[in-house]
Parts: structure tokens; sequence; C-alpha cells
């Protein structure tokens, strides 16, 4: 589609009463959306490069929570590998292993699941800093529920 | 070389001369009296003539591989043993190693100056008066099966006890006890990815011939071993021998057969809990239940004033008051 045809497009749809648009042609899908109209119609002018149009549209598919995860590139979260309960420190009276902001090396214990009395000490895959620590002290944990986010250090 | 020389003496109810061991071994007369001068440091009394040679009168009561491994039937548990006079804890110098080392690998010692239990808990573990040993292995198993082998663990070593006719009960998960007081527990800890476990180190540790003495005032009341509770002198070799020979024979058939019930059946019909009042104490909650089963994925069925529940997890002690104690 080219940039006159797109113009068009989106003048037309402007000047409409439509609030969402859609549109298939050769491979190209192009949406269009009106959160406001007042909003929309003063960008119309703007909206002159159909590439950053297309690029837009895509991500507009995107739920904006995954979105964000998959922008923090270097960012790896550290799963439990079975079911039981999450201990953050190596017994009641110590401090945690780790905290949001600490700096952990390969291998490093970041907590204890524990299942029939069964220890498993989760270590830390990557050389990084604990972005989050997304389980509380005691909690039960899910087979692959996500316990910590490391943000992994860079090239 | 020692081993050897051992050997040899214990296959013979007489004595040997140094001649023959020199012959049998190719070593030197003198390399031989040197061998035989460590042997008895490490407490082997060898009476030695000088025309007939060398006999032995006894062995130390040591855990060492050469004391156990005659009565070893294992296909491969045991049959490398790295064996401490004194170790801080066997599970934490197996976990330091347990990713490098053959499937199979027992730590044991006759001291643990920081023998550990759950949770940073320690446990006492005076000279030569129990087994305090760790088990490396490399199963092929997803890490969600591993509290399985705790089940194994306690089933193979109630086993085990069994011979010396006392009452013996299994506190699940992971605790043996001899008329209600604790001799035996498991630590089993796992080093794991999502989807595979890369080692497990089994800990047990039995009080085999400790003396009330041994134990403080507050330990009594909780803990006793097999001397005390038989009045009799333990042979610590031979137990430890088969206890691994009865771990490894229930271990390599679940992995053949998956089959986790049999063993299962022997935790619940010997459960120190069933039909007993328990408080369950949970990192963030503590409450009082009853006991009513071990389901078939080994996790405690609870009647929680009327809700049953399933408990994987968590701390359980037997309640007296409730219990009518």
């Amino acid at each position: 589609m080219d940039v006159k045809k797109l113009q068009e497009l989106i003048e037309c749809v402007s000047n409409s009463n439509l609030t969402y648009f859609e549109v298939e042609e050769g491979g190209t899908k192009i949406v269009m959306k009106k959160e406001c109209e007042g909003v929309v119609l003063r960008e119309v002018p703007k909206i002159e490069r159909p590439i950053s149009v297309d690029k837009v549209e895509e991500k507009s598919y995107e739920k904006v929570e995954n979105v964000k995860i998959q922008e923090i590139r270097d960012e790896i979260i550290v799963k439990s590998p079975m079911v039981g309960t999450f201990y953050s420190a190596p017994s009641p009276d110590t401090s945690p292993f780790v905290a949001v902001g600490q700096r952990v090396k390969k291998g490093d214990i970041l907590c204890i699941i524990e299942a029939m009395k069964i220890m498993n000490e989760i270590e830390a895959e990557v050389d990084g800093t604990i972005a989050a620590v997304c389980v509380q002290n005691g909690e039960m944990v899910e087979y692959g529920q996500a316990l910590f986010r490391i943000q992994r250090d860079g090239e | 070389m020692k081993s050897k020389i051992l050997n040899i003496l214990r296959s013979s109810d007489t004595y040997v001369s140094g001649e023959e061991i020199s012959k049998l071994l190719g070593i030197s007369r003198a390399a031989i009296w040197k061998h035989i001068n460590q042997l008895k440091k490490e407490g082997y009394q060898i009476d030695s003539l000088t025309k007939n040679g060398y006999k032995l009168i006894s062995s130390p009561d040591i855990l060492s591989f050469d004391e156990i491994s005659p009565f070893l039937k294992t296909k491969f548990i045991g049959h490398d043993i790295l064996y401490y006079e004194s170790i801080d804890s066997t599970n934490t110098f197996a976990k330091s190693i347990s990713q490098n080392c053959k499937d199979g690998l027992v730590i044991i010692a006759e001291e643990q100056t920081k023998g550990r239990g759950r949770l940073g808990r320690t446990w006492v573990s005076p000279k030569r008066k129990g087994i305090w040993m760790s088990i490396i292995l490399h199963p092929n198993l997803p890490p969600s099966e591993a509290h399985k082998l705790t089940i194994i663990t306690a089933s193979s070593i109630y086993n085990t006890l069994c011979k010396f006719n006392v009452d013996i009960k299994i506190k699940w998960p992971n605790d043996i006890l001899i008329n209600g007081k604790k001799i035996c527990g498991i630590l089993t800890e796992m080093n794991a990815e999502l989807n595979h476990i890369n080692s497990l180190v089994i800990g047990i540790g039995i009080n085999v011939n400790t003396e009330v003495e041994d134990f403080n005032e507050e330990l009594t009341k909780i803990a006793t071993s097999l001397r005390i509770e038989t009045g009799k002198f333990i042979d610590r070799k031979k137990l430890t021998a088969e206890i691994l020979n009865n771990f490894e024979d229930f271990y390599i058939d679940y992995l053949s057969t998956k089959d986790i019930r049999p063993y299962l059946e022997i935790v619940r019909k010997n459960s120190a809990l069933i039909n007993k009042y328990v408080e369950i104490i949970k990192p963030n909650e503590k409450y009082i239940a009853k006991v009513v089963d071990i389901d078939d994925d080994g996790q405690l069925v609870i009647d929680n004033d009327g809700k049953i529940e399933k408990l994987l997890s968590g701390e359980v002690s037997l309640h007296n008051m409730y219990n009518g104690k």
C-alpha cells in the first residue's frame, strides 16, 4: 500500500464516525483505532510514514505486560522446578539468600523449594542483579512459577 | 595396598608370613611392615610374631570402606566411599562435590561438627556413636518425582531396623521413631533444573550406639538410640551395609517400575501419624488437625475441622495433649 493511499485512508477513517477500522491487503494489515476523537484528528497530518504505522499496529496486538518483558531482553526469569514451599532464607532466623538490587553470580543460591522434606536449592543461572523477588517466604509455589527476575549483566 | 594386606589377613585364621604377603602383592617386607603399622594406628589389632608373621586379632569399630565392604551386596551404591574421622556435615560436603562425582558415592564420617537437620537445625552426631552418611545419586527423574525418594529411603531404613524387634514407626515423611522418640532423620537435598535432577544428596543420620549422656536434657525427651532402646551394643558396619543394600534394592526397583505404592504401603502401615492429632506448622500459620491417610503421591491427608486437605510440605509434630498423653 503506498503512502498516498494510506494517507487517504487515514483521512477517510478520521472523518468518519468509525472508532475501529481494519483492512488487510497484500499481506499488510492495518488497524486504526480512535481512543478519543479530538486527539486522533489533530494527529492526522503527522502520520505520514507508513512504516511507523505498521510498527505501532504490530505491538497493539500484544498485552502491554508482555511487551514490557520482551523489551527488557536481558532479564531472565527463574522458575520453580517443583511444587513446594518457598524459603527465602536457609533457616528461619537468618537473612534471605538474596534481595532486590543484589548482585548474584551464576551458581549462587537464591532460595530453597521444599516438598516432603526435599530441600531444593535454586541457583542463579547467570551473573546479574536481582530485579524482583516474585514470591513471599513460606508461600506455596507451583511447577514453573516465576520466583525471581534477574537482570543479566551486559556483554 | 593397605586394603589388600587387610584382606589377606582377614581371609586367614592363622598367621600369615611377611614373605607370603610379599609374594602375593609384590612389595618388600619393609613396605608391608609400614602398612601394618598404619593399620595398627587406625585401630586394627594385629599380632606380629617374627617367626610366624602377622595375624588380625580385631578390627576397630569404624565405618571405612574396608570395614563396610565385606557386608555390601550393592550393584553401585557405596562402591566408592569417602570416609572421614571428622567433618562439618556429610551433606554439606556431599553437595559441594555432587555434580562431579560418581553415581552412588557415599560420604561417611565418624563425627559431624556441624551436623544439620532441616532449615539449619543442628543434628547431634558424636564420634563413633552413630551412622552419619550421605548418598549421592544422579537419578534420571524430573524434580517433581524427587520427593518419592524420601519414601524409598524411609521405608528401606524401616525394613533394615525391623530386625531389632523394637516398636519402629515412620513419621511422615522423613523421620524414624522408636517408642515415639527420634532415632533416624533423613535430609534430602537436591540440585535441579526445571526438568532434570542434576544431583541428589540423601543424608541419613542414625543414633546407633549413642548413650543417654550424649544427648542434652532437651534431646533425651525427643531422641533415642538403638543402644538405649535395645540395651545392646550394635555393629555399625553391618548396619551401614544393610541400609545401603536395602536402599539400593528399593531404589533400583523404583527407577525401573516407577511404582511407589509398595514403599508407600510400608510407610502407611507403620506410620507414626495416621489417626493421630498433629500440629501443622507452616512458615506463616499453625493449626491442629487429624491425620487420615497418606495418599498415593505420598502427601499427608489431614482432616482439618471436617475439611480434608493434602499436605506436601510443612512441619508436622505429634500433639500429645490431643493424643491423650
